[in-house]
């Protein structure tokens, strides 16, 4: 199993934003986290990613507890851009290559020079869009075993979606599972093989895409819109 | 791995600081041209008044370089691990500790070189590029003076004496970024305002600091107390002495101490309640 929650719990004071969260993710799985705004998506994939702890329960990653060691083999794309404005495209891949052991340069550069960055261009120069896909690039040109993903088609043109999503597809290993946290189900729908419904900070539901269409006899999108109807 | 974050607090900084210690080397060889300008027409009023400004100016410039290197220094931690860019560096496979520390560590790398920059620019302003290698004459004759005039000191004494003063002066920069890593991590604890409460904190934790200095000084001896706070106090020279270095020695320790509660502060609250926006 490569993720195994049990009755994870985060409180913030009197906030509860995960209320004993019980969740097994195996390898190989590509698996929509979905849920309204302040549902608990980005905090389990914050705590996912060492960035907050937990407050109660259990949570490992590959039989680990979340640390250093989880943190080798979870690659995180945050919400926002996260790469200093100084740095120039080749210093952002060198510091991936320095700090990670699973970075695979060749495939981190293949993809820049298929969107026609190059390696010489400073970040600063740069636009929001482009940043987030030299962003993206570097989170899947990873030989990680769990990729976290937030929002990462927020706010973006269709077109780039597609590019996004196509990077996603075409560059984690099987062995690996990604999970995407969005609120556009209909763009991601198509590649997902779970999903994961989290509604105040409570695991509403944990599917395959198939068992959705079969037992509901309905899309995942047109489930999420009964399921949180307001 | 806290090399690599080190080359990288590094690079991130270099091109700015080369240009404040050109500019800095500039400066020197134009307050030297002046000098001897002034020299050669020494009637001149224009020459001795620029060479005033200048002198003025040098030390102003030698002043904001410091203060630099503190501002960078906050702003490059601020950025780093509290702003949009701690989502890397919270999630690189390293320690909460190696964060910290390489940026401590580069902001002493940094005064070093601001220290060597001023040692060279003196030595051009001055016409005595060596001077550094010279200090063995001017140790002598304040070793002399010290000794056998007004102070009857020993030479142990002033050697103690400098020793504890260069400590402090190394402390001095550790302590000022520690203080304010300790500061943006308490301010990183709150859901609004972070950066607002940083600033409280950070004077917050001062009079915290001088509280405690305070008490500390309650245990030291009335005569001692009246000597540190007593401007007209008047004790043999022994005793003063003995004084001075008890109170620059309990204020090394002080600051140690200090140090290691603010980066223990800092790292247990990046690693346990680290809460970005």
């Amino acid at each position: 199993m490569l993720i195994e929650c049990k009755n994870l719990c985060k409180t913030y004071g009197e906030t509860i934003a995960l209320n004993n969260i019980n969740l097994n993710i195996e390898h190989g799985k590509i698996i929509g986290l979905l849920g309204p705004n302040g549902s608990g998506k980005t905090t389990l994939i914050k705590i996912l990613s060492g960035l907050l702890t937990k407050s109660s329960g259990e949570l490992t990653i590959s039989g680990k507890e979340i640390g250093i060691e989880t943190k080798k083999i979870v690659s995180y794309l945050p919400e926002r851009t996260y790469l200093s404005e100084w740095m120039t495209v080749k210093q952002t891949v060198d510091f991936f290559k320095d700090f990670y052991e699973d970075f695979n340069e060749e495939t981190a550069y293949g993809m820049l020079e298929k969107l026609g960055i190059k390696p010489g261009d400073r970040l600063k120069t740069m636009s929001k869009g482009t940043k987030e896909k030299v962003q993206l690039i570097l989170v899947m040109s990873r030989n990680a075993e769990l990729f976290l993903l937030d929002e990462p088609i927020a706010g973006v043109d269709p077109a780039a979606r597609d590019y996004i999503i196509k990077t996603i597809i075409g560059n984690y290993n099987e062995n690996a599972s990604v999970i995407i946290s969005t609120h556009l189900i209909s763009d991601v729908e198509k590649i997902l093989d779970e999903v994961v419904m989290i509604k105040y900070g409570c695991l509403v539901m944990h599917k395959t895409v198939d068992e959705i269409r079969d037992e509901h006899g309905k899309s995942v999108d047109a489930l999420f819109r009964e399921v949180f109807a307001c | 791995m806290l090399k690599k974050l080190i080359k990288y607090d590094i690079l991130a900084d270099y091109k700015r600081y080369g240009i404040v210690f050109a500019a800095m080397f500039l400066f020197s060889i134009l307050l030297m041209t002046l000098d001897r300008l002034t020299d050669m027409f020494k009637e001149n009023r224009f020459f001795q008044v620029m060479m005033i400004i200048c002198v003025m100016l040098f030390f102003a410039a030698a002043i904001v370089m410091f203060t630099m290197i503190f501002v960078i220094a906050t702003i490059r931690f601020y950025k780093n691990l509290v702003r949009d860019e701690g989502y890397l560096m919270h999630t690189l496979p390293v320690p909460t500790w190696k964060l910290i520390m390489s940026k401590f560590i580069t902001t002493y790398i940094w005064s070093a070189a601001a220290v060597i920059v001023m040692g060279i620019c003196f030595g051009i302003v001055s016409g005595e590029p060596l001077w550094l290698f010279k200090l063995d004459i001017g140790w002598e004759l304040l070793s002399s003076a010290f000794v056998e005039d007004t102070i009857n000191g020993t030479p142990e004494q002033l050697r103690n004496f400098f020793v504890v003063c260069f400590i402090v002066l190394v402390l001095t920069p550790g302590f000022m970024v520690l203080h304010t890593y300790m500061s943006l991590a308490l301010g990183n604890l709150f859901h609004t305002h972070k950066l607002g409460m940083a600033v409280l904190m950070f004077f917050a934790l001062y009079i915290a600091e001088q509280l405690l200095s305070g008490v500390a000084m309650l245990f030291m001896s009335s005569e001692m107390i009246e000597y540190l706070t007593v401007i007209e106090s008047v004790v043999p020279f022994e005793t003063g002495y003995k004084y001075m270095m008890t109170s620059l020695i309990f204020s090394i320790v002080y600051t140690i101490v200090l140090m290691i509660v603010f980066f223990i502060g800092a790292e247990r609250i990046f690693s346990k309640k680290l809460n970005l926006e």
